[in-house]
């Protein structure tokens, strides 16, 4: 059963409690939610004995994402331990960077934030990355992970940079700004021409198809271990939150 | 200045410690009070056929003084009342509290304060001050008519809620100072820099993904304030301070010679921004919880008197609207029930604070801070006392508050020092 926000109850002003508590009435065995605002899943989570899956809490986690980006490196590059990965643009809106960050350091890898100083939020290195404010930065990666820049937040006005084309100038990724061998990788949806160039997108060396596949065999398995044995055993954080019932 | 109820109550309370130290006070002693009024202090004294209190093994002190309450009346009456804020108060050793002018609407006229101290006068279970808004209807652009208002009882002046934007109208609010003898009490926060802002800007909001309430937030208009009060020499009172910069730069300016006192609430004396991890809406407040580094400041501040008052910001807030995820509950967090065992068991149960300091930042110290008499426990003086059990811990439990609101950020949690019995102006408003 899926449930959107436009004209349901929730759209109605139907507080997310009450979704909770209607939604649990059902007695499902996982509920999975993506919803604009951090911490939703875990009210979610207090009123119903439901799983609950976090599909995304406004700029916090997106777990399984974070699940499938992993899956897709250690397919391609047979580990995690020891890569060096490069994460590129908007850090500070992104939930995708948020779990990546944690899962990868998790996992034994090495992180590089590469953005305009905006967009970099202050006191990040505490997660367990490294910052720089230089996109030659990237040339270190083993994989070079591209943000999307969600163009309807970079309005000129916001001042997070001062134009999209100026953004692209200074951090877009391009071929001369990668060295051969290096993995490119995409959350999706793209824009092309803006933080990542058409060719490195259809590159050979680009992962975003792989990341699409994976992202069905995570997200299948992530339901099937709900719905079988359970998150029990699960013990890293990243992973936790995927599990918080 | 004070409208509530007033009492001509007899008693003698029998072998407590008695600590007052301004007075210099700090003895077992037996303390009678006749109709009202501290009569005598001693040993073994005449009852007089006075309802009399056991206080062995308890702790007699002044009775608190919370210089920041938000009543929510008029216009929210469903989150608190005049009488159950005062009653919440009473419970937690107040004699005495100053409400914010921030309702519905605020209290920008002489007529909206007149009715408030009416209600008060028969309602408040301890007398309440009432600050006025310095700006009309809080907007920030025109000046209340202030002169009309402190002749009206107005305890002070804030937009507490909301900063005075524009320096050129806190100027001339301070200039007004010197007509209302009055002091204006200011919620630092320059808007541009905590817009959107739902914690303290730091490692753990780049972790969780909030959007930043900087430190400098604050800091920065702190400093602008003192700045235009050391020109037109005038005192000021800085609300709620969080962050360390704001203690240092308060520190300058009064060795410079600036009169301006500060406070500082429980909560940021207790907590940092590491508790927001629990994505609780009751640890959400304005100003947010702040770093390590500030918390020890503000401890700091406290104690070497920079910082003269506790204030609890008691922020009732309906449960409806405190049952959301975090970025969408608004700021805010009751105070007023829990205020001296929260500090009793977090900074005086673990040395990082004297009792005594901490007794007399929650009484005589936001008591000058307004210009208002000092509680005392001195032959003559009103009765205004609290009796406190120092052994006794209990779970905090919603049942258990007097207020209207139960959006505290101690539920649950187990606390030291109970609060046994208050005598608020003469009055038992609080216990046996
Ligand atoms: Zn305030
Ligand atoms: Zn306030």
């Amino acid at each position: 059963m899926s449930i959107k926000s436009a004209g349901s109850s929730v759209d109605k002003g139907e507080s997310l409690k009450d979704t909770a508590l209607t939604l649990g009435a059902y007695d499902p065995d996982v509920i999975v939610i993506r919803h604009p605002q951090i911490g939703a899943p875990q009210l979610v989570a207090r009123y119903t004995g439901a799983h609950i899956v976090n599909a995304g809490d406004g700029k916090h986690q997106h777990p399984t994402q974070a699940l499938l980006d992993l899956y897709t490196i250690s397919e391609e590059l047979g580990r995690i331990e020891g890569l060096h990965v490069a994460i590129v643009g908007d850090v500070l809106h992104s939930r995708v960077a948020r779990s990546n960050i944690q899962a990868l350091a998790l996992m034994g890898a090495r992180v590089t934030l590469v953005g305009p100083p905006p967009l970099i939020p202050r006191g990040i290195e505490a997660m367990g990355c490294e910052v720089s404010y230089e996109i030659d930065a990237i040339r270190a990666a083993d994989v070079v992970y591209v943000l999307r820049m969600q163009q309807e937040r970079m309005a000129e006005g916001a001042n997070f940079v001062p134009s999209l084309r100026e953004y692209t100038a200074r951090w877009g990724v391009t071929p001369e700004r990668l060295r051969p061998g290096q993995k490119v990788m995409h959350p999706g949806p793209m824009n092309r021409g803006v933080e990542i160039d058409p060719v490195v997108a259809d590159a050979a060396d680009a992962l975003i198809e792989q990341q699409v596949r994976s992202g069905l065999v995570v997200r299948m398995a992530v339901l099937y271990d709900l719905l079988t044995h359970g998150p029990a055993g699960v013990q890293s954080a990243a992973l936790h939150e995927i599990g918080a019932a | 200045m004070l409208f509530g109820k007033r009492g001509n109550d007899d008693l003698v309370i029998r072998g407590a410690r008695v600590i007052d130290s301004a007075a210099g006070l700090d003895a077992v002693l037996d303390v009678r009070v006749d109709g009202g009024t501290v009569a005598q202090l001693g040993t073994k004294l005449e009852t007089n056929a006075h309802r009399v209190v056991d206080g062995q093994g308890l702790v007699l002190a002044p009775a608190f003084v919370d210089p920041h309450v938000h009543l929510r009346t008029p216009g929210r009456e469903d989150e608190e009342t005049i009488a159950s804020g005062t009653a919440a108060a009473a419970a937690g050793g107040y004699c005495a509290i100053l409400a914010m002018p921030n309702t519905e609407p605020a209290v920008d006229s002489a007529a909206v304060l007149g009715s408030l101290a009416e209600t008060a006068q028969s309602e408040a279970e301890v007398p309440v001050g009432f600050l006025a808004a310095i700006t009309r209807n809080q907007g920030g652009a025109e000046l209340t008519e202030m002169a009309e208002l402190a002749s009206a009882g107005a305890a002070g002046f804030t937009d507490d809620g909301r900063p005075v934007v524009a320096p050129g109208l806190m100027r001339r609010a301070l200039q007004y100072g010197a007509v209302t003898g009055r002091r204006l009490a200011l919620h630092c926060e320059e808007p541009t820099l905590s817009k959107g802002g739902q914690m303290h800007e730091g490692a753990v909001s780049a972790e969780l993904g909030f959007e930043g309430y900087p430190s400098v937030a604050e800091s920065v208009v702190v400093e602008r304030d003192l700045a235009l009060a050391a020109y037109e020499r005038q005192p000021l009172h800085l609300l709620h301070l969080s962050a360390r910069e704001s203690v240092e730069a308060l520190s300058r300016a009064q060795v410079a010679g600036v009169a301006a006192t500060g406070e500082v609430t429980p909560h940021h004396l207790c907590l940092t921004d590491d508790a927001v991890r629990s994505l609780d809406p009751n640890v959400k407040m304005n100003p947010p919880l702040r770093a390590e580094e500030d918390r020890q400041a503000l401890i700091a501040g406290l104690r070497d008197g920079t910082i003269a008052a506790v204030a609890t910001d008691h922020a009732p807030h309906a449960r409806h609207e405190k049952e959301v995820p975090f970025e969408a509950a608004p700021f805010g967090v009751t105070g007023l029930e829990t205020a001296f065992s929260a500090l009793y068991t977090h900074l005086v149960e673990p040395g990082l604070l004297k009792l005594e300091t901490l007794l007399e930042r929650m009484s005589a110290g936001p008591a000058r801070a307004y210009g208002l008499d000092a509680p005392r426990i001195a032959v003559g003086a009103p009765a205004n006392l609290v009796l406190l059990d120092l052994q006794a811990t209990r779970r905090v439990a919603e049942s258990d508050f007097r207020s209207r609101s139960a959006n505290s950020w101690l539920l649950g949690e187990t606390v030291k020092g109970q609060v046994r019995m208050t005598v608020a102006a003469g009055r038992v408003a609080f216990g046996s």
